[in-house]
C-alpha cells in the first residue's frame, strides 16, 4: 500500500509540474503608451469605437489620458458584437442596433464622469432585417424607419425617453409595388422639413433593393402643416445609400445645400454613382447638379459624404473597383484604395487630400467639430488606424491621433464638456 | 489487488484468445460453443472496454449497457463525461457540436460504427440517439485508430450499434416533459438451427413539442420599448424516425460475416428562433427522407494472420428547407407585422436538395510477427449535390440558381499504422501515417464575374506516433498527431449568393499531443480509481468565416494554442456505492495573429468555448428490495459549466477564473446575469424488476429549474420530468 502511495505522490507531483509548465506565459508585458499630450483638447471627451476582424469590438470613452497614439489595452469598454454605426447629438452617444447586430432598433448610451459607458436605453425594431434608419435631431425629437410597422410610414421617438411617440405616413405615394418603402435610406432634417427616400422596387436575396425604374425619388413632408409638400424625381439614378448603419447624405451647414449619394446597381455599377443636390429653400432636386463618379473613376462609387462650405468631402478610389468583383479572392472594395479627396461644388475641381489613404472598414462621414473636418483612415498598407483633420480655410491637416495596435477605427466622435 | 489485476487480464486474454479480438471495433462471429462461453461470461463489453481504453490513443469508452434505463439523448451522458461537452442550438432535434480537447465543430468526427455519420442521415445523429441504440460510445481526444481513418483534426467519437449475439427484442419507451416520447426497439433473430443466418431491426423514434417556457424579448407596438418576459416557444417541433433492417450470413467458409442493411429515415424540424435568441420564427422548418444501404464484409485468413473488413455504402438524401413567411411573429406565437418580405430567416428560401453519397472503406490487420501489426486502412467518400431554390440560390451575377449546378465533393484517406507491444506487452507503440487527398467540383465566378464550373484539389500527409505503458493498475499514455481537416465542399464554393467562394482555401491542420495518467486501487472492496490528461494543440489555418457585404466567405486566418487539463476522481467503498468528479480547464488562445492592428487580441481567449466544466456525480444501488434479484439505482448528477464571453476580450483585461468582470461592460456573456457559472443537477431513480425483462425509471433532470444557455446565447429547458420503460420480450 506504501509503494501505492508513494506511487501516487510521484504521479501527482509530475502532474502539478505539467501544469506549472503549460501555465507558462511568454505575452504579460507591459502596455507602453506614448502619453505625450501635446495640443491635445483636455475639454474633450472623445468616444472610439475600436472593431477586430470579426466586426465585434468596443465603445471607449477617453478624457484625460488623451494621446497621439492611443492603446485601448487596459482601458475601460462597453463590448459590441458588431462595432459601428454611432451617432452623437448634444452629449448622448446612440448607435444603431444593439450590443449584436441581431438585437435591431437603436440605443443610447450615458457616458459617466469616469468615462465608463454604459446602456441607457433601447428602441426595439424587431421586425426589420439589419436596416433600421435614424435620424436624432435633439434630445426629444427623433425618427427612424421600421418596416415591420409599415414600410412608407416614418415613425417618430423621444430620445429623452426612447420612446415611440408616432407616426408620418407616406402610404399615399404607394403605386402598389412589392416592395416600398420610405426614410430606409434617408432621413435628412432641414428648416421644418423632413427629406425622406422613397423606394418602389423589388426585394430579393441580394442586398439592395431592385427598383422599378432608374430613377431616385425624395419626398419632402411639412413637420408643421404635417403634409407632404412634394416628391421630385432624379432620373439616371438609383438606390439612394449603401448600408443602413451608414448614411449618404449630408447637409451643408452653410450654404444649407443638401447633398446625397445615389450609388447605383452593386452588380452592374450602373447608372453610374453619382452625388445629387437640393439647394437651399428648394424641395425638388437640382438638376443642373450631378457629380459623376465615372468624372473620376470607374467603375467604382462614390461610398462617403459630407459637406462644408460648398465642398463635398468624399473618398475616390485609387483603381477600379466593385462590390461583387475581386473573384475568388473575394470584396476586392476592402483594400487601400479609397483616398480621401475635396471636390468644389461649383468648379467641381477635386484635390487628394493629405490623408492616408481608407480600406472602407469604417463607414462613419467626416464630420465638423470647432472649425475642423475630421476623417478616420483605417489602412494596412501603413497599418495605420486613426483620424486626420483639416482645416479648410488653411489646407492644412493634422494627424488627430493613431490607435495602436489596438483594433480598426470603426468611429469616432467628439463632445466637449 | 494483484490477484485482481491479474483475473483481469486473464480474462481478456481468454476473451482474446476465443476470438471475440476488437476489429473494426465490432465484435466478430464465433460458433455457438464459442458464443456460449461468452454469453456466459459477462464481462464481454467490460473487456472490450478495458482493451480500448488500455490502446494508447487518448480514449475513453461508455459502456451504454449500463445507461438503457436512463432517459434523454446520448449528448446529457456525453456532458457527464471528463473532458466533453456537447453544444446545442436548442433541445431534441437541434443540431449539436461536440467540444473535446478545446475544438469543436467539424474538427471532431463523428462515427457510427466507424463510418462517418453523415452516411446516415440527420435522423440519427447526437440529438436524437437514444442509449438503447447503442452498445458503447468511444471517444476519442486527438489521434484515432487508423480504421477511423479520417480528416478529424482532434479526435473523434465512434458510436457502436448493439450487436447482439442471441436472440432478442427490447423495447423501449419515454415519456417527458413537454411533451416529449421517445421510443426505441431492436431485434435480432437467428434461426434455432441455422444460426449462420440472422437477421435483425432496430428502430427508434423521437418527438418534441419542445415548448419549454424561455424568457424572450417582447415589443410594445405603440411605445417600441423592449422588455423581457417568460413565454412558451411555440414553433420547435422536432420528430425524427430512423430504422434499420439488417440480414446476414456468419461463419461461412467464404466470410465470417457477410451482412446487409437497409436504412430508413427522416426527420423534421420546425426552426424557432436565431442562435442569440433575440429573433423569432413562426413558419420555418426542415425536412429530410434519407435511404441509405449498407454491406459489409469480414474475414479472417491465414491462420488468423489478416483480418479483413470491407465496407460499401450508398445513401440518397432528400432535403427541404422552407422559409416563405410574409408575416412576423413575436414570441407569443401571434402575428406581429404583415405584408413583409419572404422570409423570416434570411429573405427566402424553398430549397429542395438531392444527395447521392458512395463511400468505402477498407481495413485490414495483419499479424506480421507476434504481437506485431501492420495495418492498412481507405475510406472513400463521394458525394453529388444537386437541387433547386427559386428564392434563395438565384445569382446575384448571372441569375441562374445556383444549385441547379452539381456539386461534387471526393474525399480519400488512406492510414498505414504499425502496432507493436513490447516487454510482455506493458509498452504498447503505434506509428502511422495517413495520406488526404480530396478534390471538388462547383459553382464559381472570375474576376470579370463569370458563372463556370471550377473545380479544387489538394493532397496531404498526416502522421502518428502513440505509445503506453501499462504496468500493473498503473497506465500511461503518451500521443501525438499532426493531423489535417480538409475544406469541405461548402466551405470552397459558399452558397454563391451570400457566401462567396474561396479556392485558396487550404486543410486545417493541427499538431496534437495527449499524455494520459490513469491509476486505480483496490483495497478489499473499496476501488478508486484517478485519471489525469494533459493535452496540447497548435492549430493552423483554421478555417474562419469572414462576415462582409454583400458576400461572407471562409478564409484560414487564425491559429489557436490549446493547453488543457482533465481530471477525474472514482470512489467506490462497495459495489454499491460510487461516485467522484471531474474537471476539465482548457485554455484556447488565438496566437500569432498575423495583421498587427488586431494584436490587441494576442492571446486571447477563443470566445463562445466553454473552458471550465465538470461534473459531481453518485450512485446508490441495492437489490432484493421487494423481490429476490431485484435492484434500485439511485444516480445524482451536477453539470457545471463556468461563464464563457461570446466575444473576444483582450488577454490583460480578462477577469480571474472567479473575479468580477470590472474592466469592461458586456452583455456577451453566458450567463449574462451576474453568476460565474451555469448548475444543473440530475436525479435519476430506476428499478430492475425480479425478471430482469423490465426496468423502470423516474428522473428529474434540473431539479433546481436553473437558467440554463447553450450555443451562443440558446436557452436550454428547465426543470423536466422523464419516465421510462424499458422490457426484454426475449
Amino acid at each position: 500500500m506504501d509503494m501505492k502511495i508513494k506511487h501516487i505522490r510521484s504521479i501527482l507531483l509530475a502532474f502539478v509540474a505539467s501544469l506549472v509548465l503549460f501555465s507558462c506565459s511568454k505575452d504579460d508585458k507591459p502596455n507602453v503608451e506614448n502619453n505625450k499630450k501635446d495640443d491635445l483638447p483636455q475639454q474633450e471627451t472623445w468616444v472610439i469605437f475600436n472593431g477586430n476582424a470579426d466586426w465585434s469590438g468596443g465603445i471607449y470613452a477617453i478624457k484625460e489620458n488623451k494621446s497621439k497614439n492611443i492603446n485601448l489595452s487596459g482601458k475601460q469598454f462597453y463590448q459590441l458584437g458588431y462595432s459601428a454605426g454611432g451617432r452623437i447629438v448634444g452629449k448622448t452617444l446612440y448607435k444603431l442596433n444593439g450590443a449584436t447586430s441581431t438585437e435591431l432598433g437603436i440605443t443610447k448610451f450615458a457616458i459617466d464622469p469616469s468615462q465608463q459607458v454604459s446602456h441607457a436605453g433601447f428602441l426595439a425594431t424587431p421586425t426589420n432585417s439589419y436596416e433600421t434608419n435614424t435620424l436624432i435631431v435633439s434630445d426629444t425629437e427623433g425618427y427612424y424607419w421600421n418596416l415591420g410597422a409599415g414600410g412608407l410610414k416614418i415613425q417618430t421617438f423621444n430620445p429623452s425617453s426612447m420612446q415611440r411617440t408616432g407616426e408620418i405616413d407616406f402610404s399615399s405615394l404607394s403605386n402598389g409595388s412589392s416592395y416600398e418603402a420610405a426614410g430606409q435610406l434617408i432621413l435628412a432634417k432641414r428648416d421644418d422639413k423632413l427629406y425622406v427616400d422613397i423606394q418602389h422596387g423589388t426585394r430579393t436575396k441580394a442586398w439592395q433593393v431592385k427598383p422599378n425604374d432608374l430613377s431616385v425619388k425624395i419626398a419632402v413632408y411639412n413637420l408643421s402643416s404635417k403634409t407632404i409638400e412634394n416628391t421630385t424625381t432624379y432620373n439616371g439614378a438609383t438606390n439612394l445609400g449603401l448600408f443602413a448603419d451608414h448614411v449618404l447624405w449630408s447637409i451643408d451647414e452653410v450654404t444649407k445645400d443638401l447633398y446625397m449619394v445615389a450609388i447605383g446597381d452593386m452588380v452592374t455599377q450602373t447608372p453610374t454613382s453619382k452625388i445629387l443636390r437640393i439647394k437651399q429653400g428648394e424641395n425638388q432636386f437640382d438638376e443642373s447638379f450631378e457629380l459623376k463618379i465615372n468624372d473620376f473613376q470607374y467603375p467604382s462609387d462614390f461610398n462617403r459624404l459630407f459637406a462644408h462650405n460648398g465642398k463635398i468631402y468624399t473618398t475616390i478610389s485609387s483603381r477600379p473597383t466593385s462590390y461583387y468583383g475581386g473573384g475568388q479572392h473575394g470584396v476586392s472594395y476592402r483594400q487601400d484604395i479609397w483616398y480621401w479627396t475635396e471636390i468644389d461644388a461649383i468648379t467641381r475641381k477635386a484635390k487628394r487630400l493629405d490623408i492616408p489613404v481608407d480600406n472602407f472598414y469604417a463607414y462613419q462621414n467626416p464630420f465638423l467639430h470647432q472649425g475642423e473636418i475630421y476623417f478616420l483612415s483605417n489602412n494596412s498598407t501603413d497599418n495605420f488606424s486613426g483620424v486626420t483633420q483639416y482645416n479648410p480655410k488653411t489646407g492644412e491637416t493634422k494627424e488627430t491621433f493613431r490607435l495602436e495596435g489596438s483594433g480598426r477605427l470603426m468611429g469616432f466622435h467628439i463632445f466637449n464638456d | 489487488m494483484y490477484e485482481l489485476t491479474k483475473a483481469c487480464i486473464t480474462v481478456i486474454f481468454i476473451y482474446s484468445s476465443i476470438g471475440i479480438s476488437v476489429f473494426g471495433q465490432e465484435t466478430q462471429t464465433r460458433p455457438d460453443s464459442l458464443i456460449r462461453q461468452l454469453e456466459e461470461i459477462t464481462i464481454e463489453a467490460k473487456s472490450i472496454k478495458k482493451k480500448l481504453e488500455d490502446s494508447p490513443f487518448a480514449v475513453q469508452v461508455l459502456d451504454m449497457r449500463k445507461e438503457y434505463s436512463h432517459s434523454g439523448d446520448i449528448t446529457n451522458l456525453l456532458n457527464h463525461s471528463l473532458g466533453v461537452k456537447t453544444r446545442a442550438d436548442g433541445s431534441l432535434g437541434s443540431s449539436v457540436q461536440v467540444n473535446l480537447a478545446g475544438l469543436q465543430g467539424k474538427a471532431i468526427k463523428v462515427f457510427k460504427d466507424g463510418l462517418p455519420i453523415e452516411l446516415y442521415g440527420h435522423s440519427f445523429n447526437l440529438g436524437t440517439i437514444s442509449s438503447n441504440m447503442l452498445e458503447r460510445i468511444e471517444i476519442y481526444k486527438g489521434a484515432m485508430p487508423v480504421y477511423l481513418a479520417s480528416d478529424a483534426l482532434g479526435g473523434g467519437i465512434n458510436l457502436i450499434t448493439r450487436k447482439p449475439i442471441k436472440n432478442s427484442a427490447v423495447f423501449s419507451y419515454e415519456l417527458a416533459s413537454y411533451n416529449t416520447h421517445r421510443a426505441t426497439a431492436n431485434l435480432f433473430i437467428t434461426h434455432p438451427d441455422r444460426t449462420s443466418a440472422y437477421t435483425g431491426i432496430n428502430a427508434s423514434f423521437n418527438y418534441s413539442d419542445n415548448n419549454y417556457p424561455v424568457h424572450a424579448p417582447f415589443y410594445d407596438v405603440s411605445t417600441a420599448r423592449q422588455s423581457y418576459h417568460t413565454t412558451k416557444r411555440f414553433h420547435d417541433i422536432a420528430r425524427s424516425s430512423y430504422g434499420e433492417w439488417y440480414a446476414g450470413l456468419r461463419n461461412k467458409h467464404w466470410a465470417d460475416d457477410l451482412r446487409l442493411t437497409l436504412i430508413y429515415s427522416d426527420f423534421y424540424k420546425q426552426i424557432q428562433n436565431d442562435a442569440e435568441m433575440v429573433r423569432v420564427y413562426g413558419e420555418a422548418f426542415s425536412k429530410e427522407n434519407n435511404y441509405a444501404t449498407l454491406l459489409s464484409f469480414r474475414k479472417v485468413l491465414f491462420e488468423n494472420r489478416l483480418q479483413l473488413h470491407l465496407n460499401a455504402t450508398y445513401s440518397h438524401f432528400n432535403t427541404r428547407f422552407v422559409d416563405t413567411a410574409t408575416v412576423r411573429y413575436n414570441w407569443n406565437g401571434q402575428v406581429q407585422s404583415s405584408n413583409m418580405p419572404i422570409g423570416e430567416i434570411n429573405r427566402g428560401n424553398d430549397q429542395r436538395l438531392e444527395f447521392h453519397l458512395y463511400s468505402t472503406r477498407l481495413h485490414a490487420k495483419y499479424a506480421i510477427a507476434s504481437q506485431q501489426y501492420l495495418e492498412l486502412s481507405n475510406l472513400q467518400q463521394y458525394q453529388h449535390r444537386k437541387g433547386t431554390d427559386p428564392l434563395g440560390t438565384i445569382s446575384v451575377l448571372d441569375q441562374i440558381d445556383i444549385l441547379g449546378i452539381p456539386a461534387v465533393y471526393r474525399k480519400n484517406v488512406l492510414a498505414l499504422a504499425y502496432n507493436a507491444q513490447w516487454l510482455q506487452k506493458t509498452v504498447e507503440s503505434i506509428f502511422s501515417i495517413k495520406y488526404y487527398k480530396y478534390k471538388t467540383t462547383g459553382y464559381t465566378t472570375d474576376k470579370y464575374n463569370f458563372a463556370w464550373q471550377s473545380s479544387k484539389k489538394g493532397d496531404l500527409f498526416g502522421y502518428l506516433a502513440a505509445v503506453k505503458w501499462d504496468n500493473d493498475s498503473f497506465l500511461l499514455k503518451l500521443s501525438y498527431e499532426f493531423a489535417n481537416r480538409l475544406p469541405d465542399e461548402y466551405e470552397i464554393f459558399g452558397d454563391g449568393v451570400m457566401l462567396k467562394e474561396n479556392l485558396d482555401l487550404k486543410p486545417e491542420k493541427s499538431h496534437n499531443v495527449n499524455l494520459n495518467i490513469q491509476q486505480r486501487l483496490l483495497i478489499s472492496k473499496q476501488q478508486l480509481d484517478f485519471t489525469a490528461n494533459l493535452f496540447y494543440r497548435r492549430v493552423k489555418d483554421i478555417i474562419f468565416l469572414q462576415l462582409d457585404i454583400p458576400f461572407n466567405r471562409y478564409i484560414n486566418y487564425e491559429e489557436f494554442n490549446i493547453k488543457g487539463v482533465e481530471v477525474e476522481t472514482r470512489y467506490s467503498p462497495n459495489p454499491h456505492i460510487s461516485g467522484g468528479f471531474n474537471l476539465t480547464y482548457q485554455d484556447i488562445r488565438r496566437i500569432n495573429i498575423r495583421e498587427s492592428m488586431f494584436r490587441n487580441l494576442e492571446g486571447s481567449r477563443i470566445p463562445n468555448i466553454p473552458y471550465f466544466f465538470g461534473n459531481a456525480f453518485l450512485s446508490l444501488s441495492t437489490a432484493n428490495l421487494y423481490k429476490k434479484k431485484d435492484r434500485a439505482h439511485f444516480q445524482w448528477n451536477l453539470n457545471y459549466v463556468h461563464r464563457f464571453f461570446l466575444k473576444a476580450i483582450p488577454r490583460n483585461q480578462e477577469p480571474s477564473l472567479f473575479g468580477p468582470v470590472q474592466d469592461f461592460q458586456t452583455s456577451l456573456i453566458i450567463p449574462r446575469d451576474g453568476r460565474p457559472g451555469q448548475v444543473a443537477n440530475d436525479l435519476a431513480l430506476t428499478y430492475d424488476f425480479s425478471s430482469k425483462k423490465t426496468s423502470i425509471s423516474a428522473e428529474c433532470k434540473n431539479i433546481a429549474n436553473a437558467k440554463l444557455y447553450d450555443n451562443f446565447n440558446v436557452q436550454r429547458q428547465g426543470r423536466t420530468f422523464h419516465l421510462k420503460l424499458v422490457y426484454q420480450i426475449i
